[in-house]
């Protein structure tokens, strides 16, 4: 009986594993085609219609603002389509992407680039040359420009960021003490800032750390938090007057006695003075919710979290204050910035500098400048007053924010961060940062510790960097 | 077998084949997938990173091969791989046995008939349906040198504070720690195990005066090593291949103490775009695993137990 039914079905259950494994092959076989969305026909007659890919990474707000500028560019150029190629996650993990890309030839035109790897890309000549876009009236801000040793410009950072302090307004006034003063003339020392880090500090009986019934074991508030990233160190290096590498990028002054005795300093913070929470690289507060949850008094970061801070300052009502670096024997700050960058793989090259040298004018990346997560790149808008109105005048930026800020980048970012000079940067930084780590635990002085790590250091510039600086 | 009827055949993909024929190739269309996704997925590229770890391939750029370049520098040269090497087989060494050690403990208590019993299993099973990356946030705030919750338990107790996650000494051990909690996949197998443990014999050594002691070690041990040994072996595949927490709350600080294989692995191959170095690395680790697991089936036949088949 049974078997006279089945020829009848309509669909059974062999018909069906036939039917369904051959349009799953089908799909796999779609897949594998060639991506079939073009943009069609021109929308200007005659004209080709040319295709741009432009890759960032950023928080959603940051994926709107650039959708933004790209359709501006779009509506400019009506002969060029931009896809915005959104990749959430900064750091590493867009490197990888970006890895993956060259290694299957499918890399965009243009993107925001991992500042470390800049120039170990630039170096393989992976990127365009930029440097006849960023002249007159577009030049760009001295210290942010990713340049090769024979002087071409690979890449600009997209914003120039210094280091600044942030810092919680109540508990300064709740303490009676001045707030950290707000222009580089009057900047306070390092011992000027340590003895009111130490009054900020606080064990959870109430007691300062100036106070003899101080117990450094049980802190409820520091005073002081500074990074233990690359940036912080290098910077109070310069600041007493020491470095990583020489003046010509030949060699390493790592254990110059002013570079070891700026690191010394910074541990002694933590093992010796108790003003700042003691972790390592890994482990810091962030700004905001330091300052927010009043575990941090003053924290050393860049000028990025202007933005976050505003948004905490609306939301939970943050009464924060912006200050320059205490020195120690001269008064510096440093520069960053991840850059935008145009692929040489570009099958539109032209076009991909057209789209970098649009994105990178300040003027067409209105939401990040007056948002305050980005300082222009551009030099002339911290000279003409109309330009810079429209950067700082407006509720991101407090009033301190220009002589802090604008006029203190000006004058004290003495020298471009290794990363806008040297390749590799990321693989010296992987040996030199166990070793600070070590004096950060208060395991070795950093003498001790800079002294083990010399010749690994050597090794590495010299077999990684030196060949490549040629 | 009901035969087809011969007036009406059925149209069918090869009708020429015998029927045990059609069987055998229908048979291998249905494993296709696994074994195509074998092939392609993890075999293949386990062939390329062999031949790529032959090779300089900086990924942006041509491959050279290096020959043994590669593995001569791991082994004399490279400042990490001991280092990495030190932390990955302290962490999984540590970890499985104090995994199996603790894991079973729990499983006997929660085998126990008490009111509750639900509960507390079900307390005890939550921790793995948690994110390893959730957690480990979670976990940085327990370990916070300063205001962790740990710390504040220590200095109740009166002992002195650890910097835990962020100690050169102590890092492996809390690691460790974080993963015995989540380690309730493994109580569960030997949960499954303990009811399997014949109640009649138990009953016997009752019957023969013995205590629980004599319980444990004359019948339930005996009778959990095979789930001892399968946890053992799972345990180190796993333990070796260790990155999340590391690469979550210390980046394989603090002076490299917590710079697991894996970790490396990935730092060499898209941190450093030495991907030769990476495969290399790689290939170290696999056989690594290889190995141990080796020694722990080598040694398996004179420990482990398995009900009816004695000698």
């Amino acid at each position: 009986m049974k078997t006279e039914q089945t020829p009848k079905r309509t669909l059974n259950r062999r018909k069906f594993l036939q039917l369904s494994s051959t349009a799953a092959g089908l799909a796999l076989l779609s897949a594998c085609a060639a991506p079939a969305a073009q943009p069609g026909e021109s929308a200007v007659p005659g004209q080709e219609q040319i295709l741009l890919r432009y890759s960032h990474w950023g928080n959603e707000d940051e994926k709107a603002s650039t959708w933004s500028t790209l359709q501006a560019f779009m509506e400019q150029n009506p002969n060029i389509t931009v896809e915005q190629m959104y990749i959430p996650e900064a750091g590493d993990p867009y490197l990888q992407k970006m890895n993956a890309m060259a290694a299957s030839n499918t890399l965009p035109d243009g993107a925001l680039f991992p500042d470390a790897h800049t120039l170990n890309w630039g170096l393989r000549d992976m990127f365009l040359d930029l440097s006849e876009i960023y002249t007159g009236e577009h030049e760009k801000v001295d210290a942010i420009q990713y340049r090769t040793p024979d002087g071409r410009i690979v890449g600009v950072s997209g914003a120039q960021e210094i280091q600044l302090i942030w810092y919680n307004k109540d508990l300064f006034d709740e303490e009676g003490i001045p707030y950290p003063p707000a222009s580089a003339e009057e900047a306070w020392s390092w011992d000027q800032s340590l003895e009111f880090a130490k009054q900020l500090t606080v064990d959870i009986n109430g007691n300062n750390a100036l106070s003899a019934a101080f117990d450094p074991t049980s802190l409820d508030r520091f005073g002081f938090q500074i990074g233990l990233s690359d940036m912080p160190v290098i910077t109070y290096m310069r600041s007493n007057g020491g470095d990583i590498f020489n003046e010509d990028w030949t060699g390493l002054t790592l254990d110059a006695p002013q570079s070891v005795e700026a690191i010394q300093m910074m541990a002694d913070l933590m093992n010796v003075h108790s003003v700042m929470p003691k972790l390592t690289a890994g482990g810091t507060m962030s700004t905001d919710s330091g300052l927010l949850s009043r575990k941090i008094a003053m924290a050393m970061d860049g000028q990025w979290v202007l933005e976050t801070l505003n948004r905490v300052r609306r939301e939970e009502g943050l009464n924060f204050g912006i200050g320059v670096l205490p020195y120690i024997q001269d008064k510096v700050t440093t520069a960053t910035g991840g850059p935008i960058i145009a692929f040489s793989a570009s099958q539109h090259p032209a076009e991909a500098m057209q789209l970098v040298s649009f994105i990178m004018d300040p003027a067409n990346t209105p939401d990040y400048i007056t948002g305050g997560l980005w300082m222009p790149n551009e030099k002339r808008w911290y000279h003409e007053p109309e330009l810079l109105s429209i950067w700082i005048d407006n509720e991101n930026h407090p009033p301190e924010y220009k002589s802090a800020v604008v006029d203190y980048s000006l004058d004290y970012v003495t020298r471009p961060l290794p990363i806008y000079r040297l390749p590799n940067w990321p693989g010296m930084w992987q040996i030199l940062n166990p070793a600070l780590e070590q004096v950060w635990l208060g395991e070795k002085t950093a003498e001790e510790a800079i002294a083990g790590v010399m010749p690994q250091a050597s090794a590495y510039f010299d077999a990684e960097i030196a060949p490549l600086m040629i | 077998m009901t035969a087809l009827p011969a007036d009406k055949p059925t149209k069918r993909f090869f009708p020429t084949y015998s029927l045990r024929r059609r069987e055998a190739i229908a048979g291998y269309f249905f494993v296709a997938p696994g074994i195509l996704g074998f092939l392609i997925w993890v075999f293949g590229p386990m062939v390329a990173t062999l031949l790529l770890s032959f090779t300089d391939w900086p990924i942006i750029g041509q491959a050279k091969w290096v020959g043994l370049d590669n593995y001569v520098r791991l082994f004399t040269v490279d400042p990490f791989f001991y280092k990495s090497l030190r932390a990955t087989l302290y962490f999984a060494f540590g970890s499985v046995f104090l995994r199996i050690v603790y894991t079973f403990l729990v499983a006997m208590l929660l085998n126990q008939d008490v009111r509750g019993k639900a509960f507390f299993r079900t307390v005890y099973y939550l921790p793995s349906i948690v994110p390893v990356v959730a957690s480990s946030m979670i976990w940085m705030w327990l370990y916070h040198p300063d205001f962790g919750l740990f710390n504040a338990i220590l200095k109740g107790m009166g002992l002195p504070p650890s910097r835990w996650i962020h100690g050169t000494q102590s890092v492996i051990p809390s690691i460790i720690l974080m993963d015995l909690w989540a380690a309730s996949s493994t109580i569960l197998i030997f949960l499954a195990g303990l009811q399997g443990v014949p109640r009649q014999l138990l009953e016997a050594v009752e019957i023969d005066g013995g205590n629980w002691w004599n319980k444990l070690t004359a019948v339930t041990l005996p009778h959990m090593t095979p789930f001892i040994f399968f946890n053992m072996v799972l345990g180190f595949v796993s333990a070796f291949q260790i990155f999340t927490q590391s690469f979550i709350m210390t980046n394989g600080g603090p002076n490299d103490g917590s710079l697991f294989f894996v970790l490396l692995i990935y730092r060499e191959a898209f941190g450093n775009n030495r991907m030769g170095l990476a495969c290399a690395i790689a290939w170290i680790l696999f056989l690594l695993i290889a190995l141990v697991t080796f020694l722990v089936f080598k040694t398996s036949r004179s420990w482990v137990f398995y009900y009816g088949d004695e000698e």
